[in-house]
């Protein structure tokens, strides 16, 4: 042990000190260094078979296979297919659009005086919406195909203006937002606010422009109940 | 004795990067697969198990790192993996003594594959324990390693040691 330097420093040099003097002990440490010399050349005398079959079996087990590689990537992308269309329905909330899908869009021929249509958003137009938000199953008055920047404000019925807001789901739903919309054409009517910034404030954030013109954190009480449009069904 | 290094740094190639996990593990294999196979033989396994079970603490050395495990001394974690997957694998009987092929050469290598002989002899006939013992002792592991791979305490592997050396020692 002393050889192989696990003794304390002490202990080794005692070790040592005492095998200069013990003429017998150098010997016995002879004996112990020859017999382990023995063992060690018995060890190395065996012969190994050659590395490379076994190297080359081990490379092959580090590394799957290319099947087995797309037999993992498909599976994987089969199993997020799955996790889309099963759960997208029901977890897409999309209080606020996607500014991507849904950067809003307006008509030029806005006056105030003019009677405004609110026009149905056709079926195929909704469907187109929702597919391109990833809804593949939307379910029944669970949402409303919603102008971003309403027909009362200028919006138009480009895709780019619409967008499928929770109809009830969470606190910040289309009917709040219908509240906001009357509140925002009635300021522009009056000449309180521009147009321009009207559109600016609806489109890029309505929940802040809602907090902001109704002096509120939460959706007043009346406008949850507000029942403007219908949910798509 | 022979030394080796506890755990050799891999080359790095600077244009191609730093190895890949794989390329670590093949380099590995390639540093220690003798060292383990002789253990391997050692305890009684065939070559052909030896082989095997030695593709197993390589396989296990790949996830072992894949998932970010202590990397020091990893020669150790080899042979202590080995022994714990060789063990498995028992009982079967310890492999026959190595034949020392006759050498055209005459008497000093007579005495040679006498002593070899004897040695072997002696070897197959320790208790399992001391002959794994020896054997990591040869392929240059401390006694505090050879605890550790073994599962015993540092006074065991010199109890070990010296009990193997005196038997060594009185077969002359």
């Amino acid at each position: 042990m002393e050889s192989d330097g696990e003794l304390e420093a002490l202990d080794a040099a005692a070790v040592r000190t005492h095998l200069k003097k013990c003429a017998e002990c150098r010997r016995r440490q002879m004996e112990i260094l020859e017999a382990l010399g023995a063992v060690s050349e018995h060890h190395f005398a065996q012969p190994l078979p050659p590395i490379e079959s076994a190297r080359a079996s081990l490379v092959s087990r580090l590394r799957p296979s290319h099947t087995q590689r797309y037999l993992a990537v498909g599976a994987l992308a089969a199993a997020l297919l799955l996790l889309v269309w099963h759960w997208a329905p029901e977890r897409a909330n999309y209080e606020l659009p996607l500014a991507a899908l849904t950067p809003g869009a307006v008509n030029p021929a806005f006056a105030c005086a003019a009677e405004t249509e609110r026009p149905p958003i056709p079926n195929a137009v909704a469907m187109e919406v929702f597919r391109r938000y990833g809804i593949h199953n939307p379910q029944p008055r669970t949402y409303e195909v919603d102008y971003l920047i309403p027909p009362d404000l200028g919006g138009s019925g480009d895709p780019h203006n619409l967008w499928p807001q929770p109809y009830n789901a969470g606190i910040w739903t289309a009917r709040v937002k219908d509240a906001l919309e009357d509140r925002l054409r009635t300021m522009v009517c009056e000449g309180s606010i521009s147009l321009a910034v009207a559109q600016e404030e609806i489109a890029s954030d309505w929940i802040g422009a809602y907090r902001k013109h109704f002096h509120t954190h939460e959706p007043l009480p009346d406008h949850v109940a507000f029942v403007k449009d219908q949910p798509w069904e | 004795m022979r030394v080796f290094e506890t755990d050799i740094a891999l080359p790095e190639s600077a244009a191609a990067g730093p190895p890949s996990l794989e390329e670590e593990v093949t380099a590995l294999f390639s540093l220690h697969r003798g060292p383990l196979f002789r253990f391997m033989l050692s305890l009684g396994l065939t070559e052909a198990d030896a082989e095997e079970t030695i593709q197993e603490v390589f396989l296990a050395l790949f996830k072992h790192l894949r998932a970010g495990k202590p990397r020091d001394n990893l020669r150790g974690w080899l042979f202590q993996v080995g022994h714990n997957l060789a063990l498995k694998l028992r009982y079967r009987p310890p492999a026959p003594p190595i034949e020392i092929a006759a050498s055209p050469t005459p008497e000093e290598q007579a005495i040679v594959n006498q002593t070899r002989r004897r040695v072997s002899a002696v070897m197959q006939a320790l208790p399992e324990q001391d002959r794994a013992c020896l054997a990591l002792r040869a392929e240059g592991l401390r006694y505090r390693e050879i605890a550790e791979v073994l599962g015993i305490s540092l006074g065991g592997v010199a109890l070990s040691l010296e009990r193997s050396v005196a038997r060594i020692r009185g077969s002359r």
